[in-house]
């Protein structure tokens, strides 16, 4: 197969592939923010409770910080919610690959929903009143806690998806009880999408406090420091990368859509440096640089997870899979999938504006989400 | 016919069966979301008794209950629902492969909902009294409608694996979807999430500080009304026991004493909680205290635990109807199985096959894993021990060789005559503790006559189950080429 992805393949297979594509963008986009806000969250009360501990007692949260916390269980079942969708389409994909590699993790792969729900709920701790204003461990001891627990979940996901990928050991990983994937891809593989989860907070968070220059700034240094990362860790992963694999990145498969990536991350760090060289004062920061910064980490996105399935091909043949495809895409429901898309999406916009309009007409008090 | 099964690695639960771990995260995530859905149209309805200025409590009310829904239902509920799928393919691979094949675009529509009913229901929380009693009206609408309808599509896809309908001759996604236990399901199950969240709502009432009894009662008692759905409780129940097929009726009916047992529990606590309901609370001749709510609620929650167990028991045979048996095993696969062998192709080791004295022994074991797995367990809940403990070896080769006849729940064995010479050997070396030396009955001279005796018991059996098929007897090619559609053999092998 030597065409971009997914224009060569068979109708059925391009649209489902897209489906996935588009579906694990929204979701990688709420994902960054829980990871990443979870993890600058931990740090800033740990960094609040050693400066408590010296000169600085009582120093106040930070707004970018209130505003990550204030949000944050909220973007996780969001995070949660959108993520159904591309665990159905990668099902139907890749079935046997999915499913095989779920049950060789076993309870390695099921501990992320214990995981998850701890959590969750430690999110909700965080926002308490008898953390907020408990003992100085409290506060970075939760924080950190519910990162650990969102880490956990991240790197069970990464080795679910590499022993995916490895078909030839499955009886042998199969046999020896293994519930611990090792592979040469992992950390830099975990290492790039964890680091990488630092500009999708960016992008989301710096529309969230837009009026405040110097949480923009920092969101800036954060967007850019980690997209420096997340290419050192991609370089490392391209170099473990199989032969095979690294053709279909670099070759007609997949090769317009690293440029994508590439580009989008370009934009997104001329855009941030421009943010931190025009942010002064007190004037709330343009709408322009942050709608580039918006485009380009889409780009950045599906360029990536269209390289990630350019590697994956290298490992599952596909052409075994188009009737299989062909015979899936039979199935009824498409239009009325799409005419429910529709009625559902225009009423999460009606939500959107009933809050708007009803904000805009009472006077604002503090939300308690 | 050629294999095409795809073989996925299989674990044992230890002592638990595979079906208790499956019913009670199911149990558990079934209540958690008709709490929701039931939860979202109390809400509604309070909402509405606030801004009609009906019930001065009802505002405050909400704030505690919305809360609640939250922490409870967000949480728990969307995360047991992705742990359902998750645990499903840990316990039948295959099984949800051919749901999400058949049905997945209606999948996709309910997540459009759970969209909608996350984001609906956060700014309602979030911002909820920030808003006109319009705007917050229109948020919960839309909140509980979205939780509804994620009801409404999961219910069609659940109740077409018990009674699959016409489904089975035209292989139409909406035949499927509208099945004959589709409707009666859904008014239950919307009534059970009314009931729940009455129920749930009691106790809530219950821990709001600063209300007196006088109040609280005024609160418990709008609640109440709730619960007035319960009366159509049995009359759906009728309904939903008419259009079963006529075998699952039976295992209702004594055939399956579990099942008749789990089905006589739900019953009863429903009629407990109707009782109390009716007597009680929509008379208004009873105070209900948070002691009286929780004891409810827990009652509702086993007649939710009875009521799932019965749904998921009576399909036996099947897990889905005349499609695929309980061990994921395809009806018209199993006269190849019978020659080719059910594990001949599986590619996993055993992992215990060191302990295992003999190969003989070891292809029991696989056949084990393979075939009685997901029921049985070697020794623990449902264990064989404890089943064939009193067979002789004998009884053990003709019971096995004629499962579908000895339990009609149970699917028609699948294997060659030396898988279930295997399987009888493995069985008894288990009864017998394990013990380290065992003889190979393949290794006997009159083997190939013991094989043949075997052969003629499974070719007198049949291969068909003891559930009839849709129309009787034998399947028209045309049924089977639908079916096969569905659960056929093109699924990708490792």
């Amino acid at each position: 197969m030597n065409t971009l992805l997914p224009f060569g393949l068979p109708w059925p297979t391009a649209m489902y592939l897209t489906l996935y594509i588009v579906t694990l963008v929204i979701h990688v986009l709420l994902m960054n923010y829980v990871l990443a806000a979870c993890g600058c969250v931990a740090w800033g009360t740990m960094r609040r409770a050693v400066r408590a501990a010296t000169e600085h007692a009582g120093e106040p949260m930070p707004p970018l910080e209130a505003t990550l916390r204030d949000w944050l269980p909220f973007a996780l079942g969001a995070a949660i919610t959108a993520g159904v969708a591309p665990l159905l389409f990668v099902q139907l994909l890749y079935k046997t690959h999915f499913y095989t590699a779920n049950l060789l993790l076993f309870h390695r792969w099921m501990s992320l929903l214990p995981a998850l729900i701890v959590g969750f709920y430690l999110l909700y701790v965080l926002k308490t009143r008898a953390v907020g204003n408990g003992p100085w461990w409290a506060a970075p001891l939760v924080a950190t806690g519910a990162f650990l627990c969102f880490g956990y979940t991240a790197w069970a996901w990464t080795e679910n998806h590499l022993l995916s990928l490895n078909a030839p050991i499955w009886p042998a990983f199969h046999g020896a009880r293994s519930m611990w994937y090792r592979d040469p891809l992992l950390l830099p593989r975990l290492g790039m999408w964890t680091l990488g989860a630092l500009p999708g907070l960016a992008v989301i968070a710096g529309w969230q406090v837009r009026q405040n220059n110097r949480a923009t700034r920092t969101l800036a240094i954060v967007a850019i420091v980690g997209m420096l990362l997340a290419g050192g860790c991609a370089w490392s992963h391209h170099a473990a990368l199989p032969t095979a694999a690294q053709h279909n990145v670099t070759g007609t498969l997949a090769r317009p859509w690293l440029m994508a990536a590439l580009i989008g991350a370009a934009a997104q760090a001329a855009a941030w440096l421009w943010l931190i060289k025009s942010s002064t004062g007190t004037t709330p920061v343009s709408r322009t640089p942050l709608t580039v910064i918006t485009v380009g980490w889409i780009a950045m996105a599906l360029g990536m997870t269209m390289v990630r399935e350019a590697i994956r091909l290298s490992a599952i043949d596909i052409t075994r899979l188009y009737d299989e495809h062909a015979r899936l895409a039979q199935a009824g429901g498409l239009p009325w999938f799409l005419l429910f898309f529709v009625i559902s999406a225009a009423a999460i916009v009606w939500c959107v504006r009933l809050v708007r309009l009803g904000r805009a007409a009472t006077p604002v008090s503090s939300g308690n989400c | 016919m050629t294999s095409s099964m795809p073989f996925y690695p299989t674990h044992d639960f230890g002592p638990l069966m595979k079906g208790l771990i499956i019913g009670g995260l199911g149990i558990f995530h079934v209540f958690l979301a008709q709490f929701a859905i039931g939860g979202g149209w109390l809400m509604c309805y309070f909402q509405w008794l606030a801004q009609s200025k009906r019930e001065p409590l009802a505002r405050r009310f909400l704030d505690g209950f919305f809360r609640v829904l939250v922490l409870i239902s967000f949480v728990l509920g969307a995360l047991t629902g992705v742990g359902m799928w998750f645990t499903t393919i840990q316990i039948s691979a295959r099984t949800i492969g051919v749901m999400i094949d058949q049905f997945h675009w209606l999948w996709a529509i309910e997540w459009t909902f759970f969209c909608l009913e996350i984001v609906a229901g956060y700014a309602f929380y979030r911002y909820g009294h920030q808003l006109t009693d319009r705007a917050r009206m229109t948020l919960l609408l839309l909140y509980a409608s979205a939780a509804w309808m994620s009801l409404f599509w999961i219910n069609g896809i659940i109740s077409w694996q018990l009674t699959p309908g016409r489904w089975t001759t035209t292989g139409s996604v909406w035949d499927g979807f509208f099945n004959p236990s589709f409707w009666s399901s859904l008014f239950f199950r919307t009534i059970a999430a009314f009931t729940i969240a009455a129920m749930a709502a009691m106790v809530v009432i219950n821990t709001m500080p600063d209300l007196d009894r006088a109040a609280r009662t005024r609160l418990i008692n709008r609640a109440a009304h709730f619960l007035a759905g319960i009366v159509l409780m049995p009359l759906l129940g009728a309904w939903f026991f008419i259009v079963l097929p006529h075998d699952s009726r039976q295992w209702l009916s004594g055939g399956s004493v579990a099942m008749t047992m789990f089905f006589a529990m739900a019953v009863g606590c429903s009629v407990l909680i109707g009782g109390y309901a009716l007597l009680g609370l929509l008379k208004q001749k009873l105070y209900i205290n948070g002691a009286t709510a929780t004891l409810l609620l827990l009652l509702g929650f086993v007649a939710t635990a009875g009521g799932e167990f019965v749904r998921e028991g009576v399909r036996k045979p099947f897990t889905i109807r005349h499609q695929l048996y309980s061990n994921a095993i395809r009806p018209d696969h199993v006269a190849h199985l019978r020659q080719h062998g059910s594990v001949t192709d599986d590619p996993y080791p055993l992992r215990n096959a060191a302990s295992l004295p003999t190969a003989q022994l070891q292809l029991g074991a696989k056949v084990f894993r393979l075939q009685c797995l997901i029921c049985h367990t070697p020794d623990g809940v449902n264990g064989l021990t404890h089943l064939t403990g009193s067979w002789t070896l004998d009884m053990k080769r003709q019971n096995i060789a004629r499962l579908q006849r000895l339990k009609p729940f149970m699917p028609p064995f699948a294997g060659s005559p030396d898988e279930l010479e295997a399987i009888a050997q493995w069985i008894s070396w288990t009864n017998a503790g394990r013990p380290s030396q065992w003889g190979d009955t393949t290794l006997d001279a009159d083997y190939p006559a013991l094989r043949e005796q075997l052969r003629t018991w499974l070719d007198e059996v049949g291969v068909q189950p003891m559930s009839p098929n849709p129309g009787g007897g034998e399947q028209s090619p045309a049924v089977r080429i639908s079916r096969a559609k569905w659960t056929g053999g093109a699924e990708e092998t490792p």
